[in-house]
């Protein structure tokens, strides 16, 4: 099951101490937007009086997903995809350099890709938040299989390769061998949203825990589309069959 | 020593009507179910062929789910067990096997091999199960029914 947030209840899911805000860093997740409004997919941000941050939202247009660094005023190189909402999109996020950042999403129309060459120089950020940014722009929807890896999953820099976007969709993260290593969090909201409803095989952090608190409620709603041999993190606990 | 081997059935070709069907995000066919509870298989594997039809939108995916059920008679997602229309009540109560991307070439035929049924479900094939098939290609499906095709051969172990 999905992450069920409400925007108009302001819920999140934050982490102050996140262990990965800078680059090169990948955000994958599922997520199923309902109309209206600018809504915070994932944000890495400061809380300073100005915030500043990383965001992945669903645009006000209602037709397009995008990756921007928000200067506190204005946003700042934005790569934009399609999207569709209300239905389930799969998005990757890529943080590549200073002058790359790159967005892939899978959704009901197809797969779009956006980047931006634009250059960007965040400064130090001190918070992951999933579904908002602070008690604004909240998601309204689901939010499911979320995950961040400190390397660029598209090891060449470049579009992200469709099949590897299907790969991380459908199989996971947790397929890719390359990738594995890189993950740093994975949350896939099956069960539970916050740290204190943690269940073997559906959270991971590497290097110790971070606690991430759901704050205002967010309930445990419908799971995205994805296959039936989504690979998890640890041993695989499916029934072995002994013939004799 | 005792060995053990797979004894396989013969090819069951499911009664689904796939061609035309149109395409939808959220609708689909479903096929009638198979009863495994006289024939009591341990596994089934699961393959066939979908032809796409004319200009399909490029990166569309055509999804092949199965559905289950412990008693024969009610099934998961809201699935009939009968050849028909279906709007799963929520696909996700359904085992989702395979995605197969698309381009926008016209009438191409998706040989595809699922594999292992009770995989999908934990291990256990189920006392009956079926599959639902699902076109978001942007274009109904080929029109000629021989240009589809959804196959199963149950497997069985034997020991000698």
């Amino acid at each position: 099951m999905g992450a069920l947030f409400t925007a108009a209840s302001l819920q999140a899911v934050i982490c102050s101490e996140p262990k990965l805000t800078t680059r090169p860093l990948t955000i994958g997740c599922w997520y199923k937007a309902n109309v209206g409004g600018e809504q915070a997919i994932t944000v890495i941000h400061d809380t300073a009086a100005t915030q500043r941050g990383w965001e992945l939202y669903c645009h006000p247009d209602d037709i397009t997903t995008r990756l921007t660094w928000w200067t506190g005023t204005a946003t700042q190189g934005t790569a934009t995809a399609t999207s569709t909402r209300g239905e389930w999109n799969f998005a990757v996020a890529r943080l590549i350099g200073q002058s790359s950042k790159r967005i892939a999403n899978l959704y009901p129309g197809g797969i779009s890709h956006g980047n931006s060459t634009t250059s960007t120089s965040p400064v130090a950020l001190n918070t992951v938040e999933i579904g908002g940014w602070d008690g604004v722009v909240n998601f309204d929807g689901l939010i499911a299989e979320w995950w961040m890896a400190d390397i660029d999953v598209q090891q060449d820099g470049l579009q992200l390769s469709d099949n590897l976007l299907r790969q991380l969709a459908f199989r996971g993260p947790w397929s890719v061998p390359h990738l594995v290593p890189a993950i740093v969090e994975y949350r896939s909201f099956w069960q539970g949203i916050g740290s204190n409803e943690d269940r073997p095989g559906h959270v991971y952090q590497r290097g110790g825990r971070r606690l991430f608190t759901a704050v205002n409620g967010p309930a445990v709603g419908e799971h995205p589309p994805i296959a039936s041999g989504y690979a998890r993190p640890g041993p695989s606990l499916k029934p072995r069959m002994l013939v004799i | 020593m005792a060995t053990a081997s797979q004894v396989r059935g013969s090819v069951v070709s499911h009664t689904i009507t796939l061609a035309s069907l149109a395409s939808s995000a959220t609708a689909g066919r479903e096929g009638t179910a198979i009863d495994n509870t006289t024939d009591l298989a341990i596994d089934a594997e699961l393959f066939g062929k979908i032809t796409t039809g004319t200009t399909p939108t490029v990166n569309t995916s055509i999804e092949i789910w199965v559905y289950g059920s412990g008693d024969g008679t009610n099934y998961s997602g809201g699935a009939s067990g009968t050849n028909a229309a279906l709007t799963p009540t929520a696909s996700t109560l359904m085992a989702l096997a395979l995605v197969i991307p698309v381009t926008a070439t016209s009438n191409v035929t998706h040989q595809f091999y699922v594999g292992s049924v009770a995989a999908l479900f934990g291990g256990i094939l189920p006392a009956a199960w079926g599959v639902f098939v699902r076109n978001n290609t942007g274009s109904a499906l080929n029109s000629t029914a021989g240009n589809h095709a959804i196959q199963h051969r149950t497997i069985k172990y034997a020991s000698a």
